[in-house]
């Protein structure tokens, strides 16, 4: 499908253009609907794939519509995003064997866990990967030095 | 498809060995360990924590009729029987890297994670490696994606969710060799 559209229409697909009501049509209906009716494949096999392509559509169209403009930390983000992917799981697991003793809610635990891994994750992408050959690997020659 | 169309196939598959498939490779000896070291430390500290303090031990001797100890006598107990085991079942002893690589491939042969349990989380990369193959080979024949067809991929989108395992969302499947239901659904969404 991503492929297909991108032969047909290139970067200025109109995929996006009814994002504003898909989106929110996505996350209020299909989503709930989808989790009330897990376990019976007829709505399953429609109501999952219906939520994922509504939620690519819809952001499709959200970022057409307010983050066209390319941005460099936008970018860097993206970049940073490889990175904490390949290497997010071994912090995970130590700081949730750490998380479990605390007397926290499970929500605090969640967010505690969820920022101190990207904080770290992100310090280290920009510390000890972006300029060096794993960065080089994963992301590319760089045009912006380390210290611009 | 980006990459493919303003660069070309040889371009594409040169990006794609070196942004997913030197990772994925890279992965047994980097993250793949770490991850298995993390999982044992967080199991070891996790037993410990369930453990019942030698002190608690020690009360509760007293309720089961047996002979009363000092939570310092339990103490001093569990260190004895572990040292015992660990004597005993040869764990203390180094069997030698070269020894350990070698029994770790043989197991790693006779293992069924060989097929179902290898990948851990860079299991999406191996998917890439696999659709980049195909999207190749049907580049070189002349049957690329066209995307004249493309809405009918969505209601086929559908039939994949029908074998799906895991109740919300797509299968991830951590071995080498992707199931069917997988193997038409990722091609599917992407192409």
């Amino acid at each position: 499908m991503n492929a297909g559209t991108f032969r047909c229409e290139g970067l200025e697909t109109p995929l996006g253009r009814h994002g504003k009501i898909v989106l929110p049509l996505s996350l209020v209906v299909i989503f709930p609907t989808a989790l009330a009716t897990i376990g019976r494949p007829p709505f399953t096999a429609t109501l999952q794939p219906a939520f994922a392509w509504g939620m690519s559509v819809g952001l499709i169209g959200v970022f057409d519509r307010w983050m066209a403009r390319p941005s460099a930390a936008v970018r860097w983000l993206a970049d940073a995003s490889y990175w904490m992917y390949l290497a997010h799981l071994p912090l995970v697991i130590i700081l949730q064997s750490y998380a479990c003793d605390l007397p926290w809610p499970a929500v605090a635990k969640f967010t505690v866990i969820d920022v101190v891994t990207v904080v770290v994750l992100l310090v280290s992408y920009r510390w000890e990967v972006r300029f060096t050959p794993i960065g080089w690997l994963l992301n590319g020659p760089q045009s912006i030095s380390p210290r611009g | 498809m980006l990459a493919l169309d303003r660069r070309g196939l040889q371009t594409l598959l040169a990006q794609r060995t070196l942004r997913s498939l030197i990772p994925l490779v890279l992965a047994p000896v980097t993250i793949l360990p770490l991850t298995g070291a993390m999982v044992t430390l967080a199991v070891r500290r996790t037993a410990a924590a369930a453990a019942a303090p030698a002190s608690i031990a020690a009360g509760v001797a007293g309720f089961l009729g047996l002979p009363a100890r000092s939570a310092t006598d339990v103490q001093q107990g569990r260190e004895a029987i572990a040292d015992l085991l660990a004597a005993r079942s040869g764990v203390a002893e180094s069997p030698g890297l070269a020894a350990t690589l070698v029994a770790r491939y043989h197991s790693t042969l006779a293992s069924p994670q060989l097929l179902f349990g290898l990948l851990d989380h860079f299991w999406f990369l191996w998917y890439v490696c696999l659709m980049v193959a195909v999207l190749t080979a049907a580049e070189t024949a002349g049957l690329g994606p066209s995307g004249r067809h493309r809405w009918w991929l969505v209601p086929a989108n559908c039939l994949p969710f029908t074998m799906m395992r895991w109740p919300f969302g797509p299968d991830t499947a951590l071995g080498l060799v992707p199931p069917p239901h997988l193997s038409f659904f990722m091609p599917v969404a992407s192409g």
